[in-house]
């Protein structure tokens, strides 16, 4: 009886190997994880898209939680990504949702505003990426949510979905805002 | 024997010295600002392209990323720092070699935590086997020992061939290392020396065959090879970017160096004279002039050549020694 007990232990390494092996799959192996998560936003002045004798720094916005979105015109998920961003300037007028062009031609960016549609309050023109660098971007789009204090609590890589939208931005918006 | 072999190293010193000082040389060509930025991103990974190396990949994102440590080698930072700096922003996942640290405990431990276990696992399980071998013959008879060992192990001779076993495993993995692997890599101070700049010469070659209107690639390629003291080579890179060179008083005296070097010596004062055309109150090219003049036995114009860049040169610098030098050797000739 013992030794059938003795039989179970390499069944039972086997089985945590499969389980391990088994739950790799299901992960991005693309997926980065930010540093930047929990840390102050790294600040930035950059002149607006739309208006470029005005600027933009993340410290215009402090007291609030905001949403900072990098996109691109040339950034083909972006446009899948875009009637989502619509969507959610439309259900969330209390957040404003920011926009960082990134690595973008003036004439293209706002072209492609006209285009598809302007959901940001205004987009912030980072163009030759610099600002992208400080923020840890390396797939456009991403997207930021950062709270009253200006500290970092989500990053999102890829196109923002419907489902990521619901559950995950909007219970992390919930708790952030009273 | 060539006075242009004997003092290249020193000509490409001193010369690019004397030629820019008055402006400060583009750091993007400096061979060593380059060295270090390939030091640096040979062991970080590139964030889009995720199993290329900074170095290698030729995404968007890895450029900039060049670019930017090229920005903070220039500001004299140290590599830990832009380590550090890129750390910061994209994780511990930019980096080939993991920290060692709470999250990473397992990667680092794992694997020899696994094999002290096995090795435990073998021990007891063979003590065992062989008390109760000793004590109960048919109990010691589970499926197991008949696949693992054979019965010779009842006799004590098993016990030695399974050291031997353990001895010779080992043993045999590191004679084929030795034989396929790369011993040299397992020296630390050799692995840390950076990347062969004979293989990054080579690379940064194959890059521009790829790209050939890179005119600053092959001029980078081509002083590597003056460096290198590979003269022909350096003229070979040279003529695939003489419309450059025609323009620009400096390159063609690189070009008259090289040229010289490799023994092309008509061709070296034909472009030294164009040079003289373009830029007569350049240093660097008189004193080029006078070290073809010097070359060829005509010591008293090698001497009038080097007097006259040295009155262009700051007195009592490195190059007006240098030159001081070179008039002294000619002077001893005459005589």
């Amino acid at each position: 009886m013992k030794r059938f007990w003795w039989f179970l232990i390499p069944l039972l390494a086997f089985a945590v190997l499969v389980f391990f092996l088994a739950r790799g799959l299901t992960k991005d192996p693309g997926y980065v994880p930010s540093p930047l998560v929990g840390k102050p936003a790294p600040t930035f002045d950059l002149p607006q898209l739309q208006n470029p004798k005005l600027t933009f720094a993340p410290e215009d916005l402090k007291g609030r939680v905001w949403l900072l979105n990098v996109w691109a015109s040339w950034c083909v998920s972006c446009r899948a990504e875009h009637p989502v961003l619509i969507d959610f300037a439309r259900s969330h007028p209390d957040i404003p949702l920011i926009g960082l062009d990134y690595k973008d031609q003036l004439p293209d960016a706002l072209n492609w505003l006209k285009q598809h549609g302007n959901p940001y309050v205004l987009s912030a023109f980072d163009a030759d990426g610099r600002v992208g660098i400080d923020y840890g971007v390396y797939g456009v789009p991403e997207t930021y949510v950062i709270d009253q204090a200006g500290v970092i609590r989500y990053k999102h890589v890829g196109p923002l979905t419907p489902e990521v939208v619901q559950t995950l931005i909007d219970p992390l918006l919930k708790g952030l805002t009273p | 024997m060539n006075w242009f072999v004997k003092t290249c190293a020193v000509i490409i010193v001193a010369c690019s010295s004397l030629a820019y000082a008055g402006e400060a040389q583009p750091l993007a060509q400096d061979p060593l600002v380059e060295t270090r930025l390939n030091a640096i991103s040979e062991n970080l990974r590139c964030l889009v392209c995720q199993n290329e190396t900074l170095a290698a990949s030729r995404s968007d994102l890895a450029e900039d990323l060049r670019r930017e440590v090229r920005h903070l080698i220039e500001a004299g930072k140290s590599d830990k720092e832009i380590i550090e700096f890129l750390v910061s922003r994209y994780g511990d996942y930019v980096l080939y070699n993991p920290p060692f640290k709470a999250t990473t405990v397992l990667l680092w431990v794992g694997p020899f935590a696994l094999l002290a276990g096995g090795i435990i696992g073998l021990i007891v399980f063979l003590r065992r086997r062989s008390r109760q071998g000793l004590v109960d013959e048919e109990d010691a008879e589970p499926v197991l020992e008949t696949v693992v060992v054979p019965a010779v192990d009842k006799r004590p001779t098993g016990r030695w061939l399974v050291l031997l076993m353990l001895a010779i495993i080992p043993l045999g993995g590191a004679l084929v290392y030795l034989k396929v692997g790369n011993p040299a890599a397992l020296d630390p101070a050799r692995a840390k020396a950076g990347p062969d700049p004979e293989v990054m010469v080579a690379r940064l070659a194959a890059k521009l065959e790829a790209n050939p209107n890179d005119a600053q690639g092959w001029q980078l390629l081509a002083r590597a090879y003056l460096v290198m003291n590979r003269p022909a080579d350096a003229v070979k890179a040279y003529n695939r970017i003489l419309p450059e060179i025609k323009k620009n008083p400096d390159l063609m005296g690189d070009y008259v160096e090289a040229l010289a070097g490799s023994g092309d010596m008509a061709g070296a004062r034909t472009w030294i004279n164009k040079a003289l055309q373009l830029d007569a109150k350049n240093p660097k090219i008189i004193f080029l002039a006078g070290g073809l003049a010097f070359e060829q036995g005509n010591f008293p114009e090698a001497i009038r050549y080097w007097e006259k860049a040295l009155k262009l040169v700051e007195p009592n610098s490195k190059e007006a020694q240098f030159i001081q030098e070179n008039i002294a050797e000619a002077k001893s000739r005459i005589k």
